[in-house]
């Protein structure tokens, strides 16, 4: 059976929401009644928070405009093996440093130059931004 | 904090959170239930079905429909004409979009669509629904433009192997059993075609492999252009320096017909010419399922695209990738061109189902590599910016450049190009 993605995540978080709330009911553990917790005022404390976490778990990825801009220009970067490859153990200020180097470079030739001729100020920092956050530079 | 206290902050954080959800999820449902097909699995289709999950955050269904099991790279298969690498080293599957990302894949061959009613047949699997489809559907050879040529080919006496087929294994395999002293042709159409380096790089790699195995083999490139489209000075350079002796290369010359029994080219100008061994790329136009569609709107070989977003000029919420695009000034039909395409595209479509603005300022960066030889190599690289006033992408001045001269250091960095580019579109 293959499930959507919504509902793999209906799945984990009500799984995770119903193995740390529900055994927490009391008369639930004493009387062994799977149902009881839904008696007292609490239960639907719990039925409510159980709805909320599950709503909220789709709100969590929800993509924004500038971050999917970025990410999308970023992901030049990771076919060209140029951009990319400067970012691994950089903050972002060396990252500019050696973009401007790159741009300056004597070497006209070289590829990673011509590509970073082409990149704007803030096409330069928007990368910088992106590839040298402290997350790591995840799409 | 008493318990209580904690209860009701808790409950107050989730119902916050949840009227935030909601407020997206309103926006977002467009996007929730979004179709997207994608005909056509190259660099272009592939990337664009990873990258819309990605973007979307997996909040968009992405059919890939392909007609092969697996991916065949055009780029780097030129070097298994000089046997230095073999087709394994270029094939791959397509089952990491599926497992990693999520990508529904079809293995089908489109052959209708629907545009009123959003729907695409394939041979075996009909109906297939949209909200949006992709078309990434490559170039088709013009057989008509060669007298002779498709009867070549359905023979199997002269094969293309220009679209990342097993055809480069056959080709290989006519060029082994060449007697030494016999004539390879090669025969280069009008531009644009698909990968303008790949005709030089090909004459390259098989005079490489002359050069090494059969010494007396010559080269004939019989070029329709006025001169090498690419990096033609280095190219140029090289062959006088390393292959003087093997290749031949004429400008100017438009094959127009072929006789594969007799083994004769016929030429618009100069006289016929006789080959052991040839290799004709006729002249190229959009794929298949663009041209029957009547989505071929420029020269009736290549689609028209808004290049904001790459729609259709000709069709309502179809978006067109790759070699099958009339592309803007000094944009190449090139793999790397294509997924760079994709990418742009798959956050438009993104955005267009957030109802989010338009990315005002994409940009696309291209580069291309050629082998020489088995150890050196070239490559010419271009960035290029959206012109909104103009409505079409513009090379940034100083970017665009090539090589002058070809090297080991460009070698290496070409293989490393290409297993880049190979992960970041199927892994």
């Amino acid at each position: 059976m293959t499930l959507k993605h919504h509902e793999r995540t209906l799945l984990k978080y009500g799984g995770i929401s119903w193995c740390l709330l529900i055994p927490k009911s009391r008369s639930c553990l004493m009387h062994q009644r799977p149902t009881s917790w839904l008696e007292p005022k609490k239960g639907a404390f719990f039925v409510l928070a159980l709805y909320l976490f599950v709503l909220n778990a789709f709100s969590q990825e929800a993509p924004k405009v500038p971050n999917l801009y970025e990410r999308a220009h970023a992901s030049l970067c990771l076919s060209c093996h140029t951009l990319s490859s400067l970012s691994q153990g950089r903050d972002k200020d060396a990252f500019i440093k050696q973009l401007l180097a790159l741009q300056m470079s004597p070497k006209k030739d070289h590829v990673m130059s011509q590509i970073a001729r082409g990149l704007n100020q803030d096409q330069i920092i928007e990368l910088a931004n992106f590839f040298t956050r402290q997350e790591g530079p995840d799409l | 904090m008493k318990r209580r206290q904690f209860q009701n902050q808790l409950a107050a954080s989730l119902g916050m959170s949840a009227l935030g959800s909601g407020a997206w999820m309103q926006k977002a449902s467009g996007a929730q239930a979004a179709k997207v097909l994608i005909i056509g699995g190259g660099f272009g289709g592939a990337t664009a079905a990873k990258y819309l999950k990605i973007f979307s955050k997996q909040h968009i269904q992405v059919t890939l429909m392909e007609s092969e099991k697996t991916f065949i790279s055009s780029p780097m298969s030129n070097l298994i004409l000089g046997a230095s690498a073999q087709l394994k080293d270029l094939e791959f599957s397509y089952s990491g979009l599926k497992d990693r990302y999520g990508v529904e894949l079809v293995q089908d061959r489109a052959i209708e669509i629907d545009f009123q009613k959003k729907r695409v047949h394939g041979l075996t699997h009909k109906n297939i629904p949209y909200d949006k489809l992709i078309l990434a559907p490559g170039m088709q050879m013009i057989w008509g433009e060669v007298a002779g040529l498709q009867e070549a080919r359905d023979q199997q006496l002269i094969f293309q192997a220009w679209d990342g087929s097993r055809d480069i294994l056959k080709l290989q395999a006519q060029l082994a059993s060449m007697q030494n002293g016999q004539t390879f042709v090669l025969s280069i159409p009008e531009s644009p075609f698909k990968c303008p380096p790949g005709p030089y790089e090909r004459a390259s790699q098989v005079a490489s492999f002359f050069k090494k195995y059969k010494p007396q083999c010559k080269v004939l490139i019989l070029d329709a252009n006025q001169d090498v489209l690419s990096n033609g000075a280095s190219f140029k350079r090289f062959w006088s320096e390393n292959f003087a002796s093997i290749i031949d290369y004429r400008p100017q010359h438009m094959v127009t017909s072929v006789d594969a029994q007799k083994r004769v080219i016929g030429l618009e100008i100069q006289d016929d010419l006789s080959y052991d061994v040839a290799n004709i790329l006729p002249p190229m136009r959009a794929g298949d399922i663009a041209f029957q569609t009547g989505l071929t709107n420029v020269n009736n070989k290549w689609c028209g695209v808004d290049f904001s977003n790459f729609e259709s000029q000709k069709a309502k919420d179809v978006h067109i990738l790759g070699d099958a695009i009339q592309g803007a000034p000094l944009m190449p039909k090139s793999g790397h061109m294509a997924n760079a395409q994709a990418k742009v595209l798959a956050a438009a479509l993104c955005a267009e189902f957030m109802d989010l603005p338009k990315d005002p300022a994409p940009f696309l960066t291209n580069t291309c590599y050629s082998f020489l030889d088995d150890q050196t190599a070239l490559h010419i690289a271009s960035v290029h910016q959206y012109d909104p006033l103009e409505k079409t992408y513009k090379v940034v001045p100083q970017s665009s450049g090539v090589s002058l001269r070809p090297s080991a250091e460009e070698a290496r960095q070409a293989k490393d190009w290409a297993q880049h580019i190979w992960a970041d579109m199927l892994s």
